[in-house]
């Protein structure tokens, strides 16, 4: 499929061209089943007009001596099939969209999963991508719902005025010129609504936005407890309420502007129906038209009504679904990552030259000009202040993110225009934001490499988690998560699960990033000797505040303000005396015996 | 707001679909009622119009009469138009007016009951997913309820009224159209049942599909995501699992759909046999051709109320009617959820204490069995600086939860001046401490309101902004101050327009400037630095060693250099104090403190090799 251009709006064809895709993908039989039965529906309903008209024109002849029982019977038997055929055309049309929706959902589903994990990492970062992704889940469905509103105007609306056209025509041509002139101003009508609602939410949304908050400062999980503890209930309930006044004021008058110009438009409306029954009558009393006609063209007024009604409904359904749906459809139509396959030179460590790196949507670069050369099996340690880009350097040397300048090689493959799949083929990393998935114990180890046959279990020893200790009452295939009848771990267990997670990943470069935050200090020595021994010949990455216990790497790296500021050992940069000898003796201080 | 409380603890059933409606707001109750009734009507009475606009009509060509009689039969017809379109419109005004009261009354009393709500179940997974499914638009689901139920109530009558016209015609046709009537009650009271129990089947089934979605989308694991690889397999589970409840769901809905449309079509047969009963009359000229138009489409609508049709019909009206039980279930266990007493009442800030005691006390989590304490004993002095150690889990942070009141349901004593806790007044108990949460709350207002939420009585007050410059200055952030567009009266965050960004780093001061403004005497410092880096941690002790001025502080850490500027350190162990003492006998006695403290010292130790 071709990509849509995600700079521009988002319109109506987009929209329908995403669904179509994922429909004709997901069930193309069902969808071509669904038209051709909106088609047929339209029809059945366009018919039956004619055949009361027959009905009573039968009965019409009946009541005059010129006309035989049978006949009437054999009309009558003709409406009742085409009232059956409606009830059926509705039964069929209601539970095909309903299984179609559900097939669809399937596939909605698997595609947006795939698209998260084929992205640039970065994207998640960019916060208008971020909402995007959010309101997705929204999106997704109105896309479809746009698509079935398209399908259905133009089969069963279009299809059934058609018939009503002919018919209608055929009796008086005028008819049909008055239904639609009738029906201009309430098109207009619905237009001017439309409007109204969009300046109306425009003035609308950062008050709901805030009374949304107030709400959250009582009894959100971020803000429950302090202001409880602060004794600001009263603060922000009474803010509340007074939002929520002053939000019902705002409702209250766009809504009193929409009934007027509602109002307006449907005194036209009446005014088009009782002219209309003036003109039958009329026509009848001319003799223009039988009494069976008019009969028919009577009971099927209300329904001609209704039927105006819903393509107006059915359009401005699908302004709304195209307002919801343009999330979706420009997440769906984002670039994702790709690269060619290339052979790994397993010799080779990372090369960073001359690497500039900006967050979206940020003016200052996170990393400028960092170049850096480390040789494979060597043992690396980046240090420095919060923010000074310690983790950004870590993420660009693995190639999760691509620098906006320079270059970054990884086993001599460029970091850049690799296939993600074979760059990271040889690459693992327990994370600062591991993962606490919601799976079995097994699943949590294995989950870095689901393709691996090896048993977890041992590096689950190796790592120190102790399947047979009872807090895995059931070993490997405990659930770690009490929400699905398994264990809750605490922040230490977890710390080992990641590790173990990822030791499991065969690699030859691994990355290590600040992963004590969680763990006592005795727990924090093991774990870092324990990395050592166990990185032993791979390239292994450490990213850390805590200088004390990087002194065993064979090169620290201090970086402050996105740029490395300093190299060497712990001692050559303790004896230069510069900022890792201030933030050591910062931190050694609190361990200095007084006495 | 003032008037009775809308939602009660008790039981809710069936019946409350409309006493909550009557008890929320009863003038527009009553409204809804009537209308529905009058619309009830209104297919009778346009049987009759109908009829007598057809005949009128017929009349007038066929035998000459008159031709303004035909004049008040369409005025009749537009009328019903009118009632029908224009009347619709108003009644939606009057519905949005009734909504917005619905809101108005109820909004208020969810808020309250979720801010007096006992602790543990705000950190019970569970429990605050039902609890946000109630408090989501409580009262738009309360009057669609209700509106559900007179929707019901219209469509009976209004078939109703159809059959007895009917019947007064040829009374057999009624009398099947009435006993078709309990056959559909049932059809759609038990489809509405399989639906709700096909749902709360799959409910583990979605739940865990929810939870396989969130890992391969949230923005936290894209780490790993990204270098495991691992979305192909789960996507895979995913899909095997949505499978599965879709199947087992549709099975459910195509069962009750195919007896619902059963039942249609037996309608529609109904009506169309009616047609041919009724053609011999017609023929015979006992019943006019207009009554005869009628009353066919009469019988039509009735086979459409029957099944499906405005509103779902009787099958559609009923099965809502049972999923919305899915509600007044939650309703009631919401209600019946135990509140904290007080919760949300003011501290009181002359309060002051002497000495608090923690005797022999256990605590455990509601619903884990796990204790987390036990039968832990020490004693906080007034005007000594305390620090707890120890590892992760051994109980620090619920110490601070069991003296802000957040968990009552603890064994032995907390006395504080002799006073069990528990007994003290709750403005008393929220006067006791000022509390920096590690994850402290940030507030999207201005930088004055979240500083005077230390002081909330304060928040009024005219000559706050000394004492708020002074804490700013304390704290170090008087130099932000002076950078934001409107100084203290700056909205911080995105939620308010001209909301202005700050850093992470000044967050954590202005949380430091709240419980510094907090006049109260027990200042806790919780674990605040595991996601500093060192320099910002050393200042931030001795910070906040200079604002906590002459109050009694308690660190928690499990970082030990901060602990020197400690009188008194406890070391936590399993839930009980394993030991006490200042950093130089801890030192001296050699037990864990000092293993620890080691471990930790010997990273800076100069020593080229570590062991």
């Amino acid at each position: 499929m071709k990509r849509i251009d995600i700079n521009k709006p988002i319109k109506l064809r987009h929209v329908l061209a995403t669904a179509l895709d994922l429909s004709m993908h997901a069930s193309p039989v069902l969808f071509i089943t669904a038209v051709l039965l909106y088609t047929l529906k339209g029809a059945v309903y366009g018919l039956t007009s004619y055949a009361t008209q027959s009905v009573f024109d039968a009965i019409e002849a009946v009541l005059n001596g010129n006309g035989a029982l049978t006949t009437a019977a054999w009309m009558m038997l003709l409406l009742g099939g085409i009232y059956l055929m409606r009830n059926l055309c509705d039964a069929m049309g209601f539970f095909i969209s309903s299984v179609l929706g559900g097939r669809n959902n399937r596939v909605i589903h698997f595609r947006k999963n795939r698209k998260v994990a084929n992205l640039n990492p970065i994207s998640l970062e960019d916060v208008h991508i971020h909402d995007d992704l959010d309101k997705s889940r929204v999106g997704a469905g109105t896309t479809q719902n746009a698509l079935m509103a398209v399908m259905t105007l133009i089969t069963f609306n279009v299809t059934y005025w058609v018939i009503m056209s002919i018919y209608l025509y055929s009796l008086k041509p005028l008819f049909i010129i008055f239904i639609l002139v009738a029906f201009v101003p309430q098109y207009i009508g619905e237009w001017m609504k439309v409007s109204i609602v969009k300046k109306n939410e425009d003035l609308v949304a950062p008050k709901r936005r805030q009374f949304e908050f107030y709400e959250k400062a009582v009894c959100g999980t971020e803000f429950m407890k302090e202001t409880r503890l602060l004794g600001g209930f009263k603060f922000f309930f009474g803010r509340y309420g007074r939002t929520l006044r002053e939000l019902n004021r705002e409702e209250w008058k766009a809504q009193v502007k929409m009934l007027i110009v509602d109002f307006a438009s449907q005194i036209f409306v009446l005014a088009g129906y009782g002219t209309m029954m003036f003109m039958l009558v009329d026509a009848l009393l001319k003799g223009e038209i039988s009494v069976g006609a008019f009969a028919g063209v009577f009971s099927s007024v209300g329904a001609m009504f209704h039927m105006a009604g819903d393509i107006l409904w059915r359009v401005s359904k699908i302004t709304t679904f195209v307002g919801t749906a343009h999330n979706y459809v420009r997440f769906m139509n984002l670039p994702e990552r790709e690269g060619e396959v290339v052979q790994a030179d397993r010799t080779e460590g990372i090369v960073a030259k001359d690497v500039t790196f900006y967050y979206p949507n940020t003016d200052h670069p996170s990393l400028s000009d960092v170049s850096l050369n480390i040789k494979a099996g060597e043992k690396i340690a980046i240090v420095g202040e919060n923010g000074a880009g310690k983790t950004t350097l870590a993420r660009l040397l693995l190639g999760i993110y691509l620098p906006n300048e320079g270059k970054v090689t990884l086993q001599g493959m460029s970091t850049a225009t690799t296939d993600p799949g074979t760059l990271y083929r040889g690459v693992s990393g327990v994370f600062q934001k591991f993962g606490r998935y919601p799976l079995t114990l097994s699943d949590n180890i294995r989950i870095s490499d689901f393709g691996s046959e090896d048993d977890p279990a041992s590096v689950a020893d190796r790592s120190g988690v102790d399947i047979d200790s009872p807090a895995y009452p059931e070993g490997l295939e405990t659930m770690l998560s009490r929400d699905f009848g398994g264990v809750e771990l605490s922040g230490g267990q977890w710390q080992r699960v990641a590790i173990a997670r990822g030791l499991y990943r065969s690699h030859d470069v691994i990355v290590l990033d600040e992963p004590t935050s969680a763990i006592d200090p005795i727990e924090e020595s093991t774990i870092y000797r324990k990395f050592m021994e166990l990185s032993d010949g791979k390239t292994a990455i450490i990213v850390t505040h805590r200088l004390g216990s990087v002194k065993i790497a064979d090169r620290i790296l201090v970086m402050d303000k996105g740029r490395i500021v300093e190299e060497g050992t712990h001692d050559s940069l303790m004896s230069a005396g510069g900022m890792y000898h201030q933030m050591y003796q910062a931190q050694k201080k609190w361990y200095e015996e007084i006495e | 707001m003032a008037n009775k409380q809308v939602l009660k603890v008790k039981r809710y059933g069936y019946f409350d679909m409309m006493a909550l409606a009557f008890r929320a707001c009863p003038g527009y109750s009553l409204f809804f009622l009537v209308q529905h009734l009058i619309t009830a009507l209104i297919p009778t009475f346009n049987i009759y119009v109908t009829a007598r606009f057809v005949d009128t009509a017929i009349d007038i060509v066929q035998d000459g009469a008159e031709r303004r009689e035909i004049i008040l039969p369409i005025a009749l017809l537009l009328l019903i138009m009118i009632y029908n379109v224009l009347l619709t419109r108003l009644m939606n005004m009057v519905s949005l007016r009734a909504s917005q009261k619905f809101k108005v009354r109820i909004s208020g009393e969810v808020l309250e009951k979720r801010a007096k709500l006992q602790y543990h179940y705000i950190e019970n997974p569970k429990m605050l997913d039902l609890i946000n499914r109630v408090s989501t638009d409580t009262s738009g689901q309360i009057l669609s309820m209700y509106l559900n139920v007179l929707s019901i109530v219209e469509i009976l009558i209004s078939s109703l009224g159809v059959i007895i016209t009917l019947a007064s015609e040829v009374w057999y046709v009624g009398l099947l159209f009435v006993l078709l009537l309990p056959p559909t009650v049932a059809i759609a009271v038990k489809g509405g049942r399989a639906t709700y129990k096909g749902n709360v089947e799959m409910t583990n089934i979605d739940r865990r599909n929810e939870s396989l979605s969130h890992v391969m989308l949230n923005r936290e694991n894209v780490e790993e995501r990204t270098v495991f690889g691992f979305t192909d397999e789960l996507n895979q589970r995913h899909t095997e699992g949505y499978e599965y409840a879709r199947k087992f769901r549709m099975r459910i809905d195509f069962k009750n759909f195919f007896r619902n449309k059963l039942g249609g079509f037996a309608c529609t047969t109904l009506a169309i046999l009616t047609m041919f009963t009724l053609l011999p009359s017609v023929s015979q000229k006992e019943i006019e051709v207009g009554m005869f138009i009628a009353l066919v489409e009469a019988v039509l609508m009735l086979a459409n109320n029957y099944s499906g049709g405005r509103k779902g019909g009787i099958n559609g009206t009923v099965e809502t009617m049972i999923k919305k039980r899915e509600f007044l279930r939650e309703l009631t266990t919401f209600m019946a959820l135990e509140e904290e007493p007080e919760a949300t009442c003011l501290p009181d800030h002359d309060f002051d204490f002497g000495k608090i005691e923690f005797k022999n006390v256990g605590f455990a989590y509601p619903g884990v069995e796990r204790t987390i304490l036990n039968g832990l004993s020490f004693t906080i002095e007034h005007g000594k600086h305390y620090s707890f150690v120890g590892a992760n889990g051994a109980g620090k942070t619920t110490i601070i939860k069991l003296l802000t009141g957040l968990y009552s349901n603890y064994t032995g004593e907390i006395l504080v001046d002799g006073i069990e806790l528990r007994a003290l007044s709750p403005e008393k108990r929220k006067g006791l401490c000022a509390v920096v949460y590690q994850d402290f709350a940030r507030y999207p207002l201005t930088m004055r309101e979240n500083i005077l939420l230390g002081n909330i009585q304060r928040m009024d007050a005219s000559d706050t902004d000394g004492e708020i410059m002074d804490v700013a200055y304390t704290v170090g952030l008087e130099e932000t101050v002076a950078g934001l567009r409107h100084g203290l009266d700056t909205p911080l965050g995105k939620i308010f327009e001209g909301g202005a960004d700050i850093s992470g780093g000044q967050w954590q001061r202005l949380a430091m400037a709240r419980a510094m403004i907090n006049p109260a005497p027990l200042c806790i410092l919780d674990e605040p630095t595991s996601a500093l880096d060192p320099l910002s941690e050393s200042r931030l002790y001795e910070e906040f060693g200079t604002i906590s001025h002459g109050r009694t502080t308690i660190f928690i850490s499990h970082r030990l250099g901060s602990t020197k500027l400690a009188d008194t350190i406890y070391v936590i162990d399993d839930g009980k104090i394993s030991e006490a003492g200042s950093h130089a006998e801890l030192m001296k006695l050699g037990g864990s403190y000092r293993a620890m403290f080691e471990a930790q010292a010997a990273w800076y130790t100069d020593e080229k090799e570590v062991g």
